[in-house]
């Protein structure tokens, strides 16, 4: 099968046009660095079948790989010499991206051009004829003029397609140079005299002029991430309790009454009903908040505000030695750390990426989110929404402070040339960013499914059989209660008491899944009878109905007063019995000060283990392995400085003492540890050749 | 009246020509910045600049790019023409 492969600069349309040739929906964006490994499908071309493949956009083909994408590219190249190269080219920015058509042309590959987003400008048919006359001539190479949204000339293109696979053109070798000034000359010549209009310049300037204030962009940058988490918020509080009553009927109690009849051994009900099906319960409670986070973040993306948000936050991020690009990243470690870490990969350096997903954990992601509402709805009521807020707050000052300290310690401060294109602002394509979202969410959970519910399930077993393999009907008596009970003492300097063993459990199934935690700690704190038997009698149907009936009464007896009320946010796995419930956690966390330590440790420590996962195979295990140990560290040195302090000054003074020297020491490590080691760790590779870094 | 001066003092809305890039600068990082664009010869304009002035926003090659100051300070350019933003 002929191998053809799309091959341009970030936002050239390439994804566009793949989509177009293989009828796929493969996700496109407004922002540079969408596509980040090669997607190959099948493509028929007047009823002759290829293998096309859509390349990460690059900037270079010269000397140095730097960004993954250019590695993937550069590889991707070594390895398909004989590929068919499409080098597609935006026609607003022709003069730039020929320079990579030229790169292509000396790497002596076999290229087409084509020039895109034709629609996107205004320009004479004359002024075309000659522009492509003239790239025929200087290039030697098929140059068709297409435009993969509106689909005008794509029939012209996948013809050249055929006649470039059937019959090539010869390759002129050593024709052209890979020299980026010498190029640049003969791009210029060949477009000398061309002139055109860009159509979206003119709204793209004028709403820039608002959107990028010096003064009113950062007011407006925040107002739009608030927005952002209020409407997640409203959503998950609509439909969270839908989904788990429904998730809960068909996955926990619906196996648990079939493994009665069938008098299945305790054991096994316990694994696959609670054990598996919860894991299901609990996975699939939280898909709303994360289809929900990729739906706005994906309208963002596509109308090109994004690329404006980098703008924005590299004035802060550049503080503490990140690019503006890893906003975006750490943007999407609000919805999820998992997601945070894939979007790591359109950062160049790889001492950027470790950074960003070293200071990522205290970033609190839409997990989070539940415990924060459980415990200050709670012991915080009067000033509930304030105080989630404040935790968000807290996690991104802390992220801030530890990207200070790794920036002049651990990571070097030589960085790149820092470039990003700000994209055209376009209206945003609804029904491919909700399709590419939902697909994602989809991928997310097939992938968060693999872990979250075997180690669920395992959780489930160790927390209802003893360590001599019974059964207990007291889980304080589990496995888990027990292995809580020993790890206990360790959390008494951040206000955890000895008999308080449930919060040590719950930071230990938090670490499988955040939004397990309010769970166990219902569970464990409040347990209910309903929670101890398998149910009696189902009715599915009736029961289905039900708690659809009940969620279109909230939906339409809401009051849409308190949408900007984070109390209406989640009260469905809440009881009325408030005040009780404030009771029970003041004694058990030795009060508010306790309760307060207790959510401060939980904002800053490890993500769950399927971000964990991820970013291990982002930047490695022995990495992955730092970000975690280094997250439980931070989390357990601020909670325990807040609890002292809440002691006493004296108490708060000298545990300040202690971390402080720790830190210290740490600082010095981490500094050495960059000086003898810090170019091996930045490694660029230069085709087929693995080289030193700066 | 031609002027040499570095990318991060340029004036808002005044069109200049690149001209070069700093000595100190490695080869690796001169050509990082042509691969983005920033090549002797182009035009180039600066149309805004971030709050506290470590961002700017620059036109060129009929794009638009940001570019941190610090970066800004390694290339350099002359005038063109002045006010002629369009």
């Amino acid at each position: 099968m002929h191998k053809v492969s799309l091959l341009g600069y970030p936002n050239a349309g390439k994804t566009s046009i793949f989509n177009a040739l293989t009828n796929l929906n493969k996700k496109t964006g407004n922002f540079a660095g969408v596509t980040v490994s090669v997607a190959s499908a099948t493509a028929n071309i007047n009823n002759m079948q290829i293998q096309l493949s859509d390349l990460p956009g690059i900037n270079s083909l010269t000397s140095f790989a730097n960004s993954k994408d250019e590695l993937v590219v550069g590889k991707y190249i070594q390895d398909n010499p004989n590929n068919l190269y499409i080098s597609v080219v935006n026609i607003a920015q022709i003069n730039k991206h020929l320079i990579l058509t030229l790169s292509a042309l000396a790497k002596n590959l076999n290229v087409m051009l084509a020039v895109n987003m034709v629609d996107t400008v205004t320009i004479s048919t004359v002024q075309l004829a000659e522009l492509k006359r003239k790239l025929s001539t200087q290039l030697g190479i098929d140059v068709v003029f297409v435009s993969a949204k509106t689909k005008n000339g794509m029939q012209d293109f996948i013809n050249a397609i055929q006649n470039n696979l059937t019959n090539p053109k010869p390759i002129t070798q050593n024709k052209f140079t890979n020299d980026i000034p010498t190029n640049t000359l003969l791009v210029n010549k060949i477009t000398k005299g061309l002139s055109f209009n860009i159509k979206a310049s003119y709204l793209t300037n004028k709403i820039d002029k608002l959107l990028l204030n010096s003064y009113l962009s950062i007011p407006l940058f925040f107002g739009v991430i608030y927005l952002i988490l209020l409407a997640t918020m409203n959503i998950h509080g609509l439909l969270s309790g839908l989904i788990d009553s429904v998730a809960g009927l068909y996955f926990v109690d619906l196996p648990k009454q079939l493994l009665g009849y069938i008098n299945a051994p305790a054991i096994v009900t316990i694994i696959l009903a609670d054990g598996i099906g919860g894991g299901i319960q609990t996975m699939l409670t939280f898909a709303p908040i994360i289809f929900t986070l990729f739906v706005l973040l994906g309208l963002l993306e596509d109308t090109g505000y994004s690329a404006r948000q980098a703008f924005i936050a590299d004035e802060m991020l550049q503080k503490i030695g990140l690019p503006g690009k890893a906003f975006v990243s750490l943007t999407l470690g609000l919805g999820c750390t998992a997601a945070c870490s894939s979007g790591c990969r359109t950062l160049e350096r790889e001492s950027d990426r470790r950074l960003t997903l070293m200071i990522s954990p205290s970033i609190s992601c839409s997990a989070k989110l539940p415990v924060y509402i459980y415990f200050c709805f709670i012991v915080f009521t009067a000033h509930s929404t304030l105080m989630v807020f404040l935790m968000y707050a807290i996690g991104i000052i802390f992220a801030v402070l530890n990207g200070l300290y790794l920036s002049k310690s651990l990571f070097t401060n030589n960085s790149l040339p820092f470039v990003v294109e700000l994209p055209n602002y376009r209206l945003p394509n609804f029904t491919a960013v909700a399709k590419n979202s939902a697909q994602k969410v989809k991928g997310f959970l097939q992938n968060l499914g693999k872990i979250i519910i075997p180690i669920i399930a395992l959780l489930t077993v160790l927390n209802s059989v003893s360590f001599k393999g019974k059964i207990v009907e007291n889980p304080n008596q589990s496995i888990l209660a027990q292995t809580s009970s020993v790890l206990t003492p360790l959390f008494i300097p951040m206000g955890i008491k000895t008999e308080n063993w449930q919060a040590t459990l719950s930071l230990i199934t938090g670490f499988m899944a955040k939004e397990v935690v309010v769970a166990t700690l219902n569970s464990v704190y409040f347990p209910t009878k309903e929670e101890s038997g398998a149910p009696t009698s189902l009715n599915l149907i009736s029961q289905t109905l039900a708690m659809f009936a009940e969620f279109g009464n909230s939906i339409f007896n809401k009051n849409y007063n308190d949408v900007f009320d984070y109390n209406g946010a989640v009260n469905n796995t809440l009881s009325d019995d408030i005040n009780a419930k404030r009771q029970v956690l003041l004694q058990k966390f030795a009060g508010t000060a306790g309760v307060f330590a207790f959510l401060l440790f939980f904002v800053i420590y490890t993500p769950c283990v399927s971000a964990m996962g991820a970013i291990s195979q982002e930047i490695g295990k022995a990495w992955a392995w730092l970000v975690g140990s280094w997250s439980v560290f931070n989390a357990f040195s601020i909670a325990t400085m807040y609890y002292q302090f809440t002691l006493s000054l004296l108490h708060g003074l000298v545990a300040t003492l202690i971390f402080v020297t720790i830190y210290t020491v740490i600082f010095i490590i981490f500094k050495n540890l960059n000086v003898k080691y810090g170019k091996q760790w930045e490694s660029n590779f230069v085709f087929g050749k693995k080289t030193n870094g700066l | 009246m031609l002027n040499n001066l570095t990318l991060d003092s340029a004036q808002l809305n005044t069109v200049y020509i690149i001209t070069g890039f700093n000595s100190n600068l490695s080869f690796y990082e001169k050509e990082r910045l042509q691969a983005y664009g920033f090549v002797a010869g182009c035009s180039i304009k600066v149309i805004r600049k971030s709050l506290f002035g470590n961002t700017l926003q620059v036109f060129i090659n009929n794009c638009n790019l940001i570019i941190r100051k610090k970066d800004a300070t390694n290339i350099i350019l002359k005038i063109k023409q002045a006010n002629n933003y369009a």
